[in-house]
């Protein structure tokens, strides 16, 4: 952390954050509205909007005896999370902090995602909330290993852990190239992080919202979004870890990174609407006897072939 | 700008962001809270879902709280292969070696399993 | 700044470690500790241990929500709804406990500290990957084995099911399992090695009362945690202030987060074994010895 930060990045990290985290919502609201036979799927465009607008002058609803604070930190630490992890991610190729550990920053901020979903299901006394937020411990038991795994092969390739290293390192080949595995795994734990899609098991309608469920209001809102931010950096990072970061031909950097990062993000929400839902009692064995495994060896390969 | 400095100002913002929705909530929404019990698809519950909860992966937690200490010392080491060489990757395989004997062991025994 | 930072973030992880023998609610005991965590590595960022920093947040917060899943799974009164003591031999325990402050900040104070020697290397991590892969392998090593043998005792002591169910229907008469339930900076600002030492004679303190007055084997563990952040911020102080030049504090800083990880499994693994055989999880119920 010893470069100053380039003031620019500071203003369009926010702007940035927010747009795409609304891309998001508005691509995940047309595809659903084009599932759902809708004449017109264009329209739901702006659903995102709609929903927030509602969000703020609904009547809250409320439970028995809930933990409100507890309730409230899970609810605010999704999107405070998601921003922190954000500021390690190079636009371009700067980032708001270059963290010389910035792999690692990101993936403590991305497991406080633990703590705020479970918080958010425990804190309203209800029991599909409750049940929802264990469903995503189980879901982080599965899917945190890999998703490390994934995360050091890629700084394994660069021999460095800041974000903006790691882009650089793939002058000419990209990581996804030959670490194809990691690049996969990195994608399943980017839906898992985000609760979303297949990994969207802790909020799945048999639970009627999961963790979710009790939340109403401006809570609804602030944890909706803060998914959607999620979703956003979790395929952001994807970028400097296996795509390149912000080299391509013609265009400025930070508009290659922004290229790059929508199309993994439309990824994720395509992939929503495309796959089942995991259950982790039937998928733990399969991420520890498969997934693990394969990741060690995708990391062997790798260590070998950056050996001097 | 230093960074802290930038990143306290970001979370400043998104402190300010927040606080605008709970306060516009506030002043927009209907007033007073509906409903005073979970949703039980209309049904009434019997206890405080804040209860003692058993999870069945309780086994799982303890593979994986010992497991995961091989991060631990796996994202020092991805920085120096390239610099110490064969060593350093013959070393870590070793560790991790014993480390998934541990995880074969716990799957035979069916510590992965709960349904 | 960095004084302000330092104190504001000692309050917090003080505070948090006495909240958690305060509230009520189990779940907020724990993060209430995970607070007290947080506070810690956000200290140790403070001094340029940007790795340790960012490892004892990541590990702390999946430790902290393995330990409430235990906390929900033992406490009877988790969420706290219901007025509850569990304690033994409270005076005692704050008596032994804040003699044992008094006793290390003593100690803190008067013993003359060497100079610091050395200057922190350009990249910290590189300097502790270094040492790990060379003159600390054994450390590495040992801690491989220790790993290995916490995964299957743990694994021995607490699952029931075996190898051989796999093939077989799950029978539903089986009865369920009874789980039921730096010398350096002194001129810009005052933190200096004796800071950080009185900050983790704190927390140590605070988790010795815990650990000595607890009733509940889960809580004790939680005052076992404690003492093992202080010993974290002793560990990244003596790196810092000491001895920069040399990856021996970070090394001791690993092994104290493993410690815990590992701690933490095997507590874990004994107080489910103990709840299956005797449906106890408090220490008094669980001597066999007592006459």
């Amino acid at each position: 952390m010893r470069e100053a930060t380039a003031v620019w990045t500071v203003v369009a990290l926010p702007i940035l954050l927010a747009g795409l985290a609304f891309a998001a919502a508005a691509f995940n609201s047309v595809l659903r509205a084009v599932g759902a036979g809708h004449p017109e799927p264009a329209r739901a465009l702006t659903d995102p909007l709609r929903e927030a607008a509602r969000s703020l002058i609904v009547q809250r609803r409320g439970t028995l005896a809930p933990d409100r604070l507890l309730t409230r930190i899970g609810v605010i630490s999704l999107p405070v999370a998601a921003l922190l992890a954000a500021v390690v991610v190079p636009i371009g190729t700067e980032p708001v902090a270059r963290l010389r550990i910035g792999v690692v920053w990101f993936n403590a901020m991305e497991v406080a995602v633990w703590g705020a979903v479970w918080l958010t299901g425990w804190g309203v006394n209800s029991a599909y909330a409750l049940i929802g937020g264990y469903r995503f411990i189980a879901q982080g038991l599965a899917y945190e290993l890999p998703h490390m795994f994934a995360l050091i092969t890629a700084a394994l390739g660069a021999g460095s852990l800041d974000l903006t290293k790691v882009a650089a390192a793939q002058d000419g080949l990209w990581f996804v190239v030959w670490m194809p595995v990691a690049f996969v795994v990195y994608l399943f734990s980017a839906l898992a992080m985000a609760f979303w899609g297949p990994l969207g098991h802790p909020v799945a309608g048999d639970l009627a919202g999961g963790a979710a469920v009790e939340l109403s209001g401006p809570d609804r809102l602030v944890f909706l979004a803060g998914r959607y931010m999620l979703l956003v950096v979790a395929a952001a990072v994807a970028v400097p870890l296996f795509l390149g970061g912000g080299a391509g031909p013609l265009l400025p950097a930070w508009t290659w990174s922004l290229v790059k990062t929508c199309a993994v993000l439309a990824a994720l929400v395509w992939a929503r609407h495309r796959l089942l839902v995991l259950r982790m009692d039937r998928f733990m064995e399969l991420s520890w006897m498969v997934l693990i495994p394969a990741m060690l060896l995708q990391a062997l390969v790798v260590a070998i072939v950056v050996l001097p | 700008m230093q960074p802290y400095l930038a990143v306290l100002i970001l979370l400043g913002s998104l402190g300010i962001a927040i606080a605008a929705v709970y306060i516009l909530s506030r002043l927009l929404a209907v007033p007073g809270v509906v409903g005073v019990g979970p949703f039980l698809s209309g049904g009434l519950p019997s206890e405080h879902a804040v209860s003692r909860f058993h999870v069945r992966w309780y086994a799982v937690t303890m593979v994986f709280l010992a497991f995961d200490m091989e991060m631990v010392f796996m994202y020092p080491w991805a920085l120096v292969v390239a610099s110490i060489g064969v060593k350093a990757v013959v070393e870590m395989f070793l560790f991790l070696g014993l480390l998934m004997v541990g995880v074969v062991y716990a799957w035979r025994e069916g510590a992965l399993r709960w349904a | 700044m960095q004084a302000v930072a330092f104190w504001g973030l000692a309050a917090v992880a003080v505070a948090g470690g006495i909240a958690v023998f305060v509230v009520g609610s189990m779940a907020r005991a724990t993060f209430a500790l995970l607070a007290s965590f947080l506070a810690a590595g956000v200290e140790l960022l403070l001094i340029d241990l940007h790795y340790l920093g960012a490892l004892v947040i990541l590990m702390m917060i999946m430790e902290m929500l393995i330990m409430v899943v235990f906390m929900v799974m033992y406490m009877m009164n988790p969420a706290g709804l219901m007025p509850m003591v569990m304690v033994h031999n409270n005076r005692g325990a704050l008596a032994i406990s804040a003699g044992v402050f008094v006793a290390l900040a003593t100690g803190i104070l008067l013993t003359p500290w060497p100079q610091r020697r050395g200057s922190p290397p350009r990249d910290v991590t590189f300097d502790l990957g270094q040492a790990l892969m060379g003159p600390k392998m054994l450390v590495m090593m040992v801690i491989g084995v220790a790993i290995l043998a916490t995964m299957i005792a743990s694994v021995v002591l607490a699952t029931h099911r075996g190898r051989y169910d796999r093939h077989v229907r799950f029978d539903r008469a089986e009865p369920e399992p009874d789980l039921d339930p730096a010398r350096g900076p002194r001129r810009r600002c005052r933190v200096t090695l004796e800071t950080f030492l009185l900050l983790a004679a704190a927390l140590f303190a605070v988790g010795l009362y815990g650990a000595l007055s607890q009733q509940s084997i889960v809580m004790v563990m939680m005052g076992l945690e404690l003492m093992v952040n202080g010993v974290l911020i002793a560990g990244g102080g003596f790196w810092y202030y000491v001895a920069p030049g040399t990856a021996d504090g970070q090394v001791l800083v690993l092994v104290a987060i493993t410690v815990m990880a590992l701690e933490m499994a095997m507590g874990f693994a004994v107080v489910t074994a103990l709840f299956r055989a005797r449906d106890v999880d408090v220490t008094d119920d669980a001597g066999d010895l007592k006459g």
